[in-house]
């Protein structure tokens, strides 16, 4: 281990005379950002992730210097841009947003994933949170709070449909779980996104989602849809009058789609800490926070450890909800 | 009264020098876009995107509202004399390619622009008048409905097929079973994927539109005994007075389909240039000429291209619901800025709204401006030797599929598909009835089985609800006329008059024939 350490260091400063101290710095990432940083957002543009990840992109090239570029690599479920990330040269230049699903979903969907997230990667930051709302659209289901619903739902024959933007997503589990909890039949509808899965509720097909907050902001302060539940801890502060799902009488509910940078596992620590540090910085901003109050989110800032710990920490919960959506990919 | 006021104070907005620098721009790097194979609106607004973070919200959307709108006119061009179609072209690779092989390119473009521009038009004006109710259209239309629509779409295979009735059929089901490839939405089941990870979602709309109609035609080409020489003939550009006529009713009615169908989210431009063809190939004076290179061939198509991109708008703007991808970048384009589309967003940031409208129009008439003068320019593409023309082809095309998902695998799956496309062109096979398949199978299937879904297994579904019943008798009807038609025609065939055999033989042969 001594003879390793050594010789790494007469091998570094041996470059740092060839070539001029530098190579030494960036090694250790002190002259980091030298070239464009790619930002790999695993949707298609145009989403909640894509909006949000662009926004903390230009805030991070502010903080950091560098060019940062989004680039969107679909496909997959999202698979396929972290697993991009996760085979990419760990010199701080290949960042991912990644989302919950990738730390604490897909291992029980996906019978084989092209990556362990605990293994090649390694979290930079939480950089935000959006809640799971239970909405119900206004002109065809009458009821105001979760009780109300239920009971409403209990008249219906054959019970209710509830819509996702897909199986395996959040939406799907947070809605199998749902009707699993309150003990009604539901089925399923899955939808290509929001912006399908809204139309069919306003025409009154699909009667509840427990859908991502942001693809129904506008459509809410409309009137269009009621908010029974939100399934973060707490209250929603843009939404105070909105009871948590455990107000509201369903415990054990808490499922928040939430995000965090990733790079490859072997990035240098200080690149990642200096990253971390200025999400940190940026999630504490009022002028982010209030930004991603009107799309509906809230910026977070952790250390890598946390991230860790938050996904080993909600892993349970979501493998139960996919045993009950019954969800299977591959 | 309103209206007048709304769009005063609409181009009160837009005129702004800003504003015009803008909107000048967008219609000029759409139209750029446009013509570049393969590159589409949808790469270059996210690669555009950060751009507009400086600049103020109202600009930025003028912008990039030009670049979507600029790019359907670029994209009628490659069409028309390379056959490199995009999504809302192909239907240009069969009657503007067909100029192009007699010689009327030029004719073909002027065509293209001026339809362009009337179906802008129309479009702008069912926008200014109707948009903050129409917005609710789209959500009367459930799921049924959508099926319905999408069998009514499957009648124009019999009217895209140049070629026997039987081929188009056969080659739209294998557009349908092409469609089928990838993850199953409502089960998540991997279909037809062989295990390969960059088929799961599917093969896209791009790679399958380049590699059937660009390579194929360009590798056939190639393939050519006889050289082919550069064009070098007179151009004729300005259509005559008589070629005029012919133009503007097939716009209009390409305007009307358009923008109708531009509404209801899903389709958009792609189905529209269908629609507005298979309009035009059973009412137009001259469907007869209709598939062999004529002028309505080509002004159905761009207007309502150029329609349906306007109107696609309408959802977003008034009801918060984008309807295709370039829509969703435009909303992510609102959110960035700090507005949350929805339902309120007209009342509330009416300056965005109505300045929009009048930079439409705006822009209408500097695609106009821009376009016409550079028909002469955009020929002079026939000049290049094909040594060079057709690798450059070749490369814009692989940056074009590989601009979609970033995904090198895409390059790929497009080159087999020029592959399969020239041995479709060998055996005389078309594929504009693929590429309909390939558009309407999926989008029928997730809609029939949502319904099922929804109804729990009634079929009666399809006829209780008003919209759904009403398309299936219109498909009845068009089905038994078409019988009819065809009864009578063999009637008469056997009377000594094989009407439609030797119609057949002049549309497969006249391409040919044009070049030699």
């Amino acid at each position: 281990m001594k003879e390793l350490t050594r010789r790494g260091l007469i091998v570094a400063s041996a470059g740092g005379v060839v070539a001029g101290l530098p190579s030494v710095a960036s090694g250790q990432g002190h002259n980091w950002p030298e070239r464009p940083i790619r930002l790999i957002v695993p949707y298609p543009p145009g989403g909640s992730t894509d909006v949000l990840a662009r926004l903390l992109g230009e805030r991070l090239k502010d903080r950091l210097g560098g060019t940062w570029v989004v680039e969107n690599r679909p496909g997959a479920g999202g698979n396929t841009g972290i697993d991009v990330v996760a085979k990419s040269a760990p010199d701080g230049y290949t960042i991912g947003s990644a989302t919950v699903g990738h730390f604490s979903i897909s291992q029980y969907l996906y019978s084989r994933m092209p990556f362990d997230s605990d293994r090649d990667l390694i979290p930079i930051s939480l950089t935000w949170e959006l809640p799971n709302v239970a909405v119900v659209p206004t002109q065809h289901v009458p009821a105001r709070t979760i009780p109300e619903f239920i009971a409403w739902a209990k008249g219906r024959s054959g019970g209710y449909f509830y819509g996702s933007p897909g199986v395996g997503t959040s939406p799907h589990l947070c809605g199998a779980l749902f009707a699993t909890r309150i003990g009604l039949t539901a089925t399923h509808v899955p939808f290509r996104g929001a912006a399908q899965t809204i139309p069919a509720m306003l025409g009154g097909d699909v009667q509840l989602a427990i859908d991502n907050l942001p693809s129904y902001v506008g459509a809410i302060a409309a009137g269009q849809f009621r908010v029974l539940a939100v399934t973060t801890p707490e209250r929603w502060p843009t939404l105070p009058d909105v009871p948590t799902m455990a107000e509201a009488g369903v415990p054990d509910f808490v499922a928040t789609s939430w995000a965090a940078f990733v790079a490859p596992s072997a990035t240098p620590r200080a690149i990642v800490d200096r990253i971390s540090e200025a999400l940190r910085a940026i999630a504490a901003d009022p002028a982010v926070q209030q930004r991603f109050e009107t799309a509906g989110a809230r910026p977070l800032g952790s250390t890598p450890e946390e991230v860790r710990e938050k996904s080993r920490h909600e892993r349970p919960i979501w493998k139960e909800m996919v045993q009950i959506s019954g969800a299977r990919l591959d | 009264m309103d209206i007048l006021h709304n769009l005063a104070f609409g181009f009160e907005h837009a005129l702004t020098l800003q504003n015009l620098f803008y909107c000048a721009l967008g219609c000029t790097i759409g139209t750029m876009v446009g013509l570049l194979p393969g590159l589409g609106p949808l790469a270059t607004i996210s690669l555009l995107l950060p751009l507009t973070y400086s600049i103020p919200t109202s600009s930025a959307l003028i912008m990039l509202a030009g670049i979507y709108y600029g790019a359907q006119y670029g994209d009628s061009v490659s069409a028309i004399t390379m056959k490199i179609p995009h999504a809302a072209s192909i239907v240009a690779c069969i009657d503007g390619y067909a100029m192009t092989l007699k010689g009327q390119t030029g004719l073909a473009l002027f065509t293209a622009g001026v339809s362009s521009f009337i179906g802008g038009t129309v479009a702008i004006v069912v926008l200014a008048a109707l948009a903050p109710s129409l917005g609710e259209v789209a959500l009367l239309f459930g799921p049924a409905d959508y099926c319905a629509l999408m069998l009514l779409g499957f009648i124009c295979v019999s009217v895209v097929t140049t070629g026997s009735v039987i081929n188009g059929l056969a080659m739209c089901l294998i557009g349908v079973l092409l469609g089928q490839i990838g993850t199953d939405l409502e089960t998540g089941t991997p279909r037809f994927t062989f295990g390969a990870q960059f088929l799961v979602d599917g093969v896209s709309l791009v790679s399958v539109a380049l590699g059937c109609f660009g390579i194929a035609e360009i590798t056939k080409n190639l393939d050519e005994k006889s050289e082919r020489t550069p064009f070098n003939g007179k151009i004729h550009l300005i259509p005559t007075w008589p070629e005029f006529k012919r133009i503007w009713p097939s716009a209009l009615r390409g305007s009307v389909a358009g923008s109708i169908l531009g509404i209801l989210p899903g389709g958009g431009p792609t189905i529209a240039q269908f629609a507005a063809y298979a309009i035009d190939k059973k009412v137009s004076k001259y469907r007869h000429e209709i598939g062999t290179g004529s002028i309505e061939g080509v002004a159905g198509q761009a207007a309502a291209d150029e329609a349906a991109a306007r109107t696609s708008f309408i959802p977003l703007m008034s009801i918060g619901i984008p309807e295709n991808a370039v829509m969703a970048l435009m909303m992510a384009a609102f959110i960035i800025k700090g507005i949350q589309p929805g339902p309120n967003m007209i009342a509330k940031h009416p300056d965005l709204f109505w300045g929009l409208v009048a930079s439409m129009w705006i822009g209408n008439c500097f695609l106009l401006i821009i376009n016409v003068p550079l028909v002469r320019i955009w020929l002079s593409v026939f000049k290049i030797p094909y040594s060079v023309l057709f690798p450059s082809i070749l490369f814009f095309c692989c940056i074009g599929t590989f601009s979609v998902n970033n995904n090198l695998e895409d390059i790929y799956v497009t080159a087999a598909f020029g592959f399969l496309g020239y041995v479709m062109m060998r055996l005389a096979l078309d594929p504009a009835p693929l590429m309909l398949g390939f558009i309407l199978g999926p989008m029928l299937e997730e809609n029939f089985r949502r319904a099922m879904l929804l109804s729990r297994g009634s079929f009666t579904v399809f006829v209780t609800r008003p919209i759904s019943a009403t398309l299936l008798g219109v498909i009845l009807v068009l089905f038994i006329a078409q019988l009819v038609l065809m009864l009578r025609a063999r009637g008469a065939s056997r009377a000594g008059k094989p009407v439609a055999a030797s119609e057949r033989d002049t549309i497969v042969a006249s391409p040919e024939s044009a070049r030699n």
